[in-house]
């Protein structure tokens, strides 16, 4: 039988923006993702990083498709391959959250190919009106499902093409780019079970300030946040900044540098007990993530 | 002498009070929230300085161990209300210093309203036996509630929201425009249905019943082995109908009466529209119900009417056990009951 819909693989390259600001404590990349309307976004929380990210890249080839839909006949796509969507990863509560997005104008050089291309694809349609019609609803869905079975060759065209290995993974709760997703699930489960459990400040203290590698101190604060033992943040956020902690995180390694806490106005390294009497100049260029805690 | 030095000691427990709120109002933080998706830039910035006043004065009463304060430009009469109920029951605080999310339009009878959903919440108290760890383990702590806002920018609504993918699917299940919305106004309802009793609001629960509502509980059976044949998998359940007065009364003499905190959630939600009547819904939905004395998991049904938008009625109400769906009739559906008009 012959094909009644064209199979469009459009490739889109994305110039990924520099993500080495993406930190914990600095929503800078979701801000600029969800506020500058740049970016065609959407979010999903799970309780598995995998289900997060393969919900909001659904949501967000839905939104794509709804958006374009009054503009071009996209039931005529059997599907579409997009590379180049991006992910922040966060820790909400109990959950993963995963934000996918895709910046518009890449988007719209897609939808570009796809009119020059449809143009061809609608006298095709018109020699096959009943095909077009049965499957004119399900085509939008097959777009997002995660197999379709063509037709003709009953070949299976998975649309899951988005390949992990070349997806970028940033995130401001400091989990690392490009390094493994199962292998961070299971850091995370391991850390709710063997770590986290602190309960006094100074424990809690203690075990952050044992901690080098950013993801995994990101995870463990995320912990402790969901136990409401502290809440963390900018600077700005606090009513009196000089109750809180401070991890200092080099962007550019990803490692906590340093834990500091703060007495008679001071700032104290906790690891070394040395007084730091320049923040600023001490720890320029760093990221600065700051820590209430509720404990006394 | 010893006036001297009851005035001494009513110094220094003023001094001790004093430090201490003080101490406390020094531990609250600011939740700022950023909103997008509205092309009316006035009324966004006012949602956004709205949303961000409520939840900074919730963080800071939580940790000054007082009711919040808001004033009518914030936040309508009857929403304080809801929020102090919801205080009431157990106080609660944003887990993020920072929200950004997008603003959902809802067109009502009443006009256009505005909601902003996802918001996390750290719940105080909630269960008085539990331990830190039990409560890591259940995350009973954590909630998500969702503003609603007036076509004035004000908060009209707060309520425990639904986990947010849940929501999502079941908008998505719509197919038309007006059957999306009207799945909105029902998750709408489904969400302020389950806030009634987590804040223990026996009046509005009272008003959303119909006079005549039929109230159906079921029970699992132990059956003895010769029973097994009355049924397929050896479940048997006992039903138990209840009148509306009855049900209402077992509510506020017992159950909200004896449990401090309630936590109610709601997964696996179906929504059915009744072919005959289409203002008739069915939800179909597995409750997850845990109080400080008792817990249960079983399948809600609940056939609602919509016919007036503003002000839905549910006919009937069932619960049954989990192993509801192991038995013969299954878990409750619009096909169980035969609707007379």
């Amino acid at each position: 039988m012959t094909r009644a819909f064209v199979f469009i693989i459009c490739v889109i390259s994305l110039v990924l923006t520099k993500t080495a600001a993406q930190q914990l404590s600095d929503p800078t990349k979701e801000e600029a993702v969800k506020l500058s309307g740049d970016y065609y976004w959407e979010e999903a929380t799970a309780k598995t990083i995998d289900e997060a990210k393969s919900l909001s890249r659904e949501y967000l080839l839905k939104k794509i498709i709804e958006d374009y839909n009054s503009k071009i006949d996209l039931n005529q796509v059997k599907s579409i391959q997009v590379e180049g969507i991006d992910y922040l990863l966060y820790i909400r509560g109990p959950k993963y959250r995963m934000i996918a997005f895709i910046q518009k104008k890449n988007v719209t050089e897609l939808l570009e190919n796809l009119k020059e291309m449809h143009s061809v694809e609608i006298l095709h349609s018109d020699k096959y009106p009943d095909e077009v019609a049965k499957s004119e609803q399900n085509q939008k869905d097959d777009i997002i499902t995660k197999e379709i079975q063509d037709e003709s060759t009953n070949e299976s065209i998975s649309d899951n093409s988005v390949s992990p290995g070349n997806e970028k993974i940033s995130s401001d709760t400091l989990i690392e780019q490009n390094s493994n997703i199962e292998d961070r699930q299971e850091l995370a489960n391991i850390n709710l079970i063997k770590k986290g459990q602190g309960n006094s400040k100074d424990q809690i203290r203690k075990e952050l300030s044992n901690i080098k590698d950013a993801a995994e101190l990101s995870e463990l604060i995320n912990q402790y946040k969901l136990r409401g033992k502290l809440v963390f943040g900018r600077k700005e956020a606090f009513n009196n900044p000089d109750k809180c902690d401070i991890v200092i995180i080099n962007p550019d390694t990803k490692e906590a540098v340093a834990y500091l806490f703060q007495k008679d106005n001071k700032f104290i390294n906790y690891t070394t007990n040395e007084y730091i009497t320049d923040f600023s100049s001490t720890f320029n260029g760093m990221t600065t993530l700051w820590i209430q805690f509720f404990e006394k | 002498m010893d006036t001297i030095f009851r005035k001494i000691i009513i110094s220094i427990m003023f001094i001790f009070f004093f430090l201490t709120g003080f101490t406390l109002a020094q531990n609250g933080y600011k939740t700022v929230v950023k909103l997008t998706d509205l092309p009316d830039e006035t009324l966004l910035q006012k949602m956004q300085t709205n949303a961000t006043e409520l939840l900074t004065e919730i963080n800071n009463s939580f940790f000054q161990d007082r009711k919040p304060e808001l004033n009518n430009g914030i936040i309508i009469e009857d929403a304080g209300q809801i929020l102090n109920s919801l205080w009431e029951t157990s106080p609660f605080r944003c887990y993020e210093t920072l929200i950004i999310e997008r603003v959902l339009q809802m067109q009502s009878d009443n006009g256009k309203k505005y909601q902003v959903r996802n918001i996390p919440v750290f719940i105080k108290d909630v269960f008085e036996a539990n331990d830190d760890t039990l409560n890591l383990m259940d995350n009973n702590h954590y909630q998500e509630i969702c503003l609603t806002f007036n076509s004035g920018g004000v908060i009209e609504n707060i309520f425990y929201s639904l986990e947010a993918n849940t929501y999502q699917k079941l908008l998505n299940e719509g197919i038309t425009v007006s059957d999306i919305r009207r799945r909105a106004f029902i998750l709408d309802f489904v969400e302020n249905f389950r806030t009634a009793y987590n804040r223990k609001d026996i009046n509005y629960l009272q008003k959303v019943y119909s006079d005549d509502a039929l109230i159906i509980t079921g029970k699992v059976i132990k059956t003895k082995p010769s029973d097994m044949i009355n049924s397929l998998s050896g479940v048997q359940i006992e039903y138990q109908k209840q009148s509306k007065k009855e049900y209402i009364n077992k509510l506020k003499d017992k159950i909200f009466k004896y449990n401090k905190y309630i936590n109610i959630l709601f997964e696996e939600i179906k929504i059915t529209q009744d072919r005959v009547y289409p203002d008739i819904y069915g939800v179909t939905l597995k409750q997850y119900w845990n109080t400080t004395n008792y817990k249960d998991v079983g399948y809600l049904f609940l056939m609602i009417d919509f016919k007036d938008e503003n002000n839905p009625i549910i006919h009937v109400r069932t619960w049954q056990p989990e192993d509801a769906k192991l038995t013969k009739e299954g878990v409750f559906t619009l096909n169980s009951f035969e609707l007379v008009r």
